[in-house]
């Protein structure tokens, strides 16, 4: 690793969870322990096993940016506004080297399946072109480019549950090399329906309303949406232009292992390293738990083997917000700068019967204080996992 | 501590003009037009029924997507060029990117959830952006850096940057990277809804230009740090000197005719390089033949190369093959390592009638031998996106 790599800090971040359209919105909720979760009402649900998700349901995108939209998907709309909230935030706005990096696991599916209704009546000839478009995986970083000119260093990653937070990982790797002064960078996903059955179909979600990070008894996941984008910038930058700085980016890495838990513990272990930090000097760990068996488990491994005894505070916001998929560690990210910020660690959940051994979970009461350095984990099903290591201005 | 150098050591391409990386590079020569009738779907009712079809590929799964076919073939392709074995090949990063995925099987799956029915919960899977990158690391049990990236037509060279950043900031000695795409009804419709497509044959840089032609393939290059390279005592075909990708930030789906975007993105691949435009000699365009493309394409090789743009031999592959789409960036460049170590730079097909407005060398209808030492490729694609490499022959230092 080269050690006079640029360093990187975050200076501003924008965030559209079901809790909240701002990360103070989403702070006070966390702090308050409430729940993101209802009946699904962006689709008729009533016929699958599961019923329950946590939805977007109240975003005026016309309170975010200035031009009128005729057709937006939804996984689009809450990139734009997270990426305007986060402009805002760092004092970017009419930046134009600006670049972005956007992540999302199945990009803009209800625009697809717009799109591909004329193929279900056998009229290929008669698709309309607006909702092609607007189907990309890119379209959502597209959209926002054109939206605030933002001409600098620009992709799409489209790696799962991780795509958000990997995107970001990205976003402090291209800073760190010198490439980039400035990078939005975060995730967005909606819940649409095709999706949701895939999962019904795979078993992984709970069909009861709460989902239970981290509980030895849970049963599955509920899926969520939204999205966080975060202004990384490069620290130099920062103090030249006076931007407060919401935490320090000490370390990064994205890892596959043998398994989930190999993964893991190997991406955690690389942030940590890259970071210089030892186990006993992180306070908090925001992880992926979202009530999978498997997937918690995998976590809870992990961090046993990276950790043992230092055991860090661990908490997960999915207990309140879902698994928002492509979005899911972008919005941990946000809630762990959240914590920097108002000085809490959130509870995973309000109650637990049995707690799991090894692991110092933070449950029923969020935990008051200052966690100077945090950890946020990000894990897809299909083994990839990505870290990042935050640290306090 | 100066960055690494970086080098290409394997290849491999799945393309409508051949399995292989020899069958690909000797239809390009040859100027061999590589473009059929579709027969994976019924194309009668669009403005062309003519793609660029992978043809004689022996499909081992055959319910499986064949976008992820594809690209399990070349980069098996590329591993074994590349002599990659042991822990050098599991401790590999992964990137990979495609526009579509598994486009088919997410057609299966919309219909199904349209009409009520119960989908095949493998459609999914084979539909999901990572099921290639996901293959891939089961077949060969990788444990490096592992991503996907989908940028529309801009894809391509997209992942090999993507490997790029990962070598350099030291996270992998290695990565396999490259795009993949299939030629589907779904994308087939969305792209011929956008009048991108041409009604006879695709002629790139040529004044009667109408439009491209679509097609499918995969294409896969592995990215090593020289010294890993020369530790482990691998050939090397060619030299990553840069890359740069942005956006238009202009239009979904309008191109911008002031080239802003692609004049940028050129100039910040030959920056990120440390090359002056004229150390090069050899432009890979974009060159999809449409009508706007190829006249803002070359209106930006001409704003970065200015007087020396003249001087330089440009070629579009999609003469002969059509878009790969989400490939198209790889093979591409792949074509360009290939005139870097040959001196062959393939012809752009078709091209009959001088346009004022693209009045460049294209290298019209017969391949030329040059000294080319350095070149340049250019992807982009759908919503503004762009992407850019620079290559450099390898000199044997």
């Amino acid at each position: 690793m080269n050690a006079n790599a640029n360093e990187v800090v975050i200076t501003g971040v924008g965030c559209i969870t079901p809790l909240g359209l701002s990360l103070e919105a989403l702070s006070a909720a966390l702090r308050e322990g409430r729940s993101g979760f209802g009946e699904i009402a962006s689709f008729d649900a009533s016929a699958y096993p599961c019923r329950f998700g946590a939805e977007v349901l109240d975003l005026e995108l016309a309170d975010f940016i200035e031009s009128s939209k005729t057709y937006i998907d939804r996984t689009s709309a809450f990139a734009l506004a997270a990426c305007a909230s986060a402009l805002r935030d760092a004092h970017w706005t009419g930046d134009e080297s600006v670049g972005l990096l956007l992540g999302t696991a199945w990009g803009c599916m209800d625009s697809l399946q717009l799109f591909a209704q004329k193929l279900v009546e056998g009229k290929p000839k008669f698709v309309s072109p607006l909702p092609f478009t607007h189907s990309y995986a890119n379209a959502p970083n597209s959209l926002a480019s054109i939206e605030f000119k933002l001409r600098g260093f620009n992709a799409c990653l489209t790696s799962g549950h991780v795509s958000g937070l990997a995107a970001v990982e990205y976003a402090c790797r291209r800073v760190a090399l010198g490439k980039e002064k400035r990078l939005l960078a975060g995730g967005s996903e909606s819940l649409s329906e095709p999706i949701f059955h895939g999962y019904c179909q795979r078993g992984v979600l709970s069909s009861t309303r709460e989902p239970r990070p981290y509980d030895p008894a849970s049963i599955g996941m509920l899926l969520g949406e939204g999205a966080a984008v975060v202004a990384v910038e490069e620290a130099e930058s920062a103090r030249q232009w006076n931007t407060p700085v919401l935490a320090r980016v000490l370390g990064w890495a994205s890892c596959l292992g043998e398994s989930v838990a190999d993964g893991l513990a190997r991406s955690m272990r690389d942030a940590m390293a890259r970071g210089g930090l030892g186990p006993g000097e992180l306070d908090a760990i925001v992880g992926f738990g979202c009530g999978s068996p498997a997937l918690d488990a995998a976590e809870i491994e992990a961090i046993r083997a990276v950790f043992g005894e230092a055991r860090p505070a661990l908490t997960s916001v999915k207990g309140w917000l879902g698994e928002a998929m492509g979005a899911g560690g972008a919005i941990s990210l946000a809630a762990a700068l959240a914590c920097l910020e108002d000085r809490f660690v959130p509870a995973a959940l309000p109650t637990y019967g049995p707690l799991p051994d090894g692991v110092r979970l933070v449950a029923g009461e969020p935990l008051d204080g200052a966690a100077g350095t945090l950890l946020v984990n990000a894990a897809d099903p299909s083994g990839a996992c990505t870290s990042l290591l935050l640290a306090s201005a | 501590m100066s960055p690494p150098r970086l080098v290409i050591t394997g290849l491999g391409a799945i393309a409508p003009n051949g399995n292989s990386v020899a069958e690909f590079w000797a239809g390009l020569c040859a100027g061999r037009d590589a473009v059929g009738p579709i027969t994976h779907f019924d194309a009668s009712p669009f403005r062309n029924a003519n793609g660029g079809e992978v043809r004689g590929f022996a499909f081992a799964e055959p319910e499986a997507s064949r976008a992820k076919q594809y690209a399990l073939a070349a980069i098996e392709q590329a591993i074994g060029d590349a002599h990659l074995e042991g822990e050098a090949l599991r401790s590999a990063g992964i990137v990979l990117a495609t526009n579509f995925g598994g486009c088919e099987h997410g057609q299966k799956l919309l219909t199904a959830q349209s009409r009520g029915e119960t989908p095949d919960p493998r459609w999914l899977a084979e539909f999901d952006f990572q099921a290639g990158v996901g293959a891939a690391v089961r077949r060969w049990g990788l444990r490096g850096p592992a991503a996907t990236l989908s940028l529309s037509c801009a894809s391509g060279v997209a992942a090999i940057g993507y490997a790029v950043d990962l070598i350099r900031e030291g996270r992998c000695e290695r990565a396999i990277a490259g795009g993949y795409d299939e030629l589907a009804l779904m994308s087939y419709s969305g792209l011929s809804a956008l009048r991108a497509i041409t009604p006879e044959i695709i002629r790139p840089f040529d004044k009667n230009r109408q439009g491209t032609i679509f097609s499918e393939g995969a294409g896969i290059v592995l990215v090593e740090a020289l010294d890993a390279a020369r530790a482990r005592g691998a050939a090397i075909h060619a030299e990553i000197l840069g890359h740069a990708m942005n956006n238009d930030a202009f239009h979904m789906t309008a191109p911008d005719t002031s080239g802003k975007g692609i004049t940028a993105v050129m100039q910040g691949a030959l920056d990120d390089a440390g090359v002056k435009p004229e150390e090069v000699q050899h432009v890979n365009a974009h060159g999809t033949g449409t009508p706007y493309n190829d006249k803002i394409e070359t209106a930006a090789i001409k704003a970065v190369f200015n007087a020396h743009a003249r001087r330089l031999a440009i070629t579009a592959n999609k003469s002969m093959i059509g878009h790969t789409c989400g490939a198209a960036g790889t093979l591409e460049s792949i074509a360009t390592l290939k005139t870097l170590q040959t001196g062959i730079v393939p012809p752009t097909i078709h091209y009959e009638t001088p346009d004022p407005e693209c009045d460049l060398d294209y290298v019209p209808n017969e391949a030329r031998t040059c000294d080319v030492r350095v070149a340049l490729c250019n992807a982009y694609g759908i919503g503004g996106t762009n992407a850019a490499i620079v290559l450099a022959r390898w000199e044997g230092r």
